[in-house]
């Protein structure tokens, strides 16, 4: 494993630069609000509640970005092929099947 | 510090670019075959593509003592018609020979789906006959981690597929692992809003090492920036990281893989360091 440069605090750049991703976060979330169309509409759209749930495992320690991005991706199946999928096209015996 | 951006795309960028990369050190350029911001529409408009990226841009960035490689397919989106899709692929071989070729990319996944699935396999297949290496692009946003699973279970297929010389691209904190651990290249790029940033990518290298793992601009006609590879090298700079390992992955690692195809010349540049 990597040796890490080690900082003993928080860095004041490091602060400024997280405060600054979180005002802008922040903003961006009161700005659609207040753009929103009246009647529940933004409520009402998948994606917003997708981003609220991203803000709220913003909190949890650990891995967020793993966690977040997992949360923003469609499911793998493991089992996609098995209802006939996509079979090797060419000759049978290229590559040791 | 000379650096290799191994996957842009210099057909969309003008020529001031080649001076600023010059500039910046880079001593080469890999440019995968991509969808062109446009559907074309004949296996011929494809050959013209290919002649671009194996006799025009080489020219052009040696005027800069830039070394261009080039990569040859047709991409996931226009894979999409595979009856045109076909008809390229058959053309492929006739620009395999070409001496700046170091294999068949970039191929993948967009959609996720069969179609492009399909003439996904038909292409490895293509590689693992001419024995070429392979860039593969993986999907965008919430695409990506499905795809990049679909892409790793349909290499299964490919047992004897040489895993050191095929790149999964486009990796971020969600699919990096996958990549990594079954024995391919991982590619890190950095591309605004949909990608990886130089910060992120530089977490990467710490959470993961700097074995098999690539850094790109994929810098192309969308809003991207040629010069993405020396902000990652200022970024893991002011991170405190050592020169030897910023080099390993901006020369070392691209330069490893490239030698993994046999028609590989090294950039004129670093032959004339002696
Ligand atoms: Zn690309």
């Amino acid at each position: 494993m990597l040796g890490l440069p080690m900082h003993p605090s928080l860095s004041d750049q490091r602060f400024l630069a997280i405060r600054s991703l979180i005002v802008e976060l922040a903003a961006g979330l009161d700005r659609t609000e207040r753009h929103a169309a009246a009647g529940g509409v933004l409520e009402a759209d998948p994606r917003w509640r997708l981003l609220a749930e991203a803000v709220e495992r913003l909190t949890r320690p650990g891995h967020r970005v793993d966690d977040i991005q997992q949360l923003f991706s469609d499911a793998y199946e493991p089992g996609w092929r098995k209802d006939g999928g996509p079979r090797l096209a060419g000759s049978p015996n290229c590559c040791g099947q | 510090m000379n650096y290799v951006d191994p996957h842009i795309h210099m057909v969309s960028r003008v020529t001031d670019d080649y001076e600023t990369l010059a500039r910046m050190g880079c001593v080469a350029v890999s440019e995968p075959a991509f969808w062109a911001g446009f559907d074309r529409r004949s296996a011929d408009g494809f050959r013209d593509y290919f002649r671009q990226i194996t006799e025009v841009e080489p020219k052009r960035a040696a005027g800069y003592g830039i070394a261009h490689y080039s990569w040859l397919c047709i991409n996931a989106k226009e894979a999409e018609d595979v009856k045109l899709a076909r008809d390229v692929i058959a053309a492929i071989p006739e620009f395999l020979g070409a001496s700046n070729v170091l294999g068949i990319g970039e191929i993948g996944l967009n959609k996720n789906t069969r179609n492009e699935a399909t003439v996904f396999l038909e292409q490895v297949e293509l590689a693992v006959q001419h024995d070429e290496t392979i860039l593969i692009h993986t999907p965008h946003l919430a695409d990506k981690l499905r795809g990049t699973r679909m892409i790793l279970d349909m290499l299964a297929d490919f047992p004897r597929l040489d895993r050191g010389r095929v790149v999964i691209d486009h990796v971020e904190e969600h699919t990096i692992r996958h990549a990594l651990d079954a024995g391919y290249w991982a590619g890190m790029t950095l591309y605004p809003v949909t990608k990886c940033s130089p910060e992120r990518a530089c977490d990467m290298v710490e959470r993961y090492g700097s074995e098999r793992l690539l850094v790109n601009s994929a810098g192309d006609w969308g809003p991207s920036r040629p010069v993405a590879v020396p902000d990652f090298i200022v970024a893991m700079r002011a991170r405190g990281h050592a020169e030897s390992l910023i080099e390993t992955i901006v020369l070392g690692n691209p330069l490893a893989l490239f030698q993994r195809c046999r028609r590989y010349v090294p950039p004129p540049r670093l032959s004339a360091r002696g």
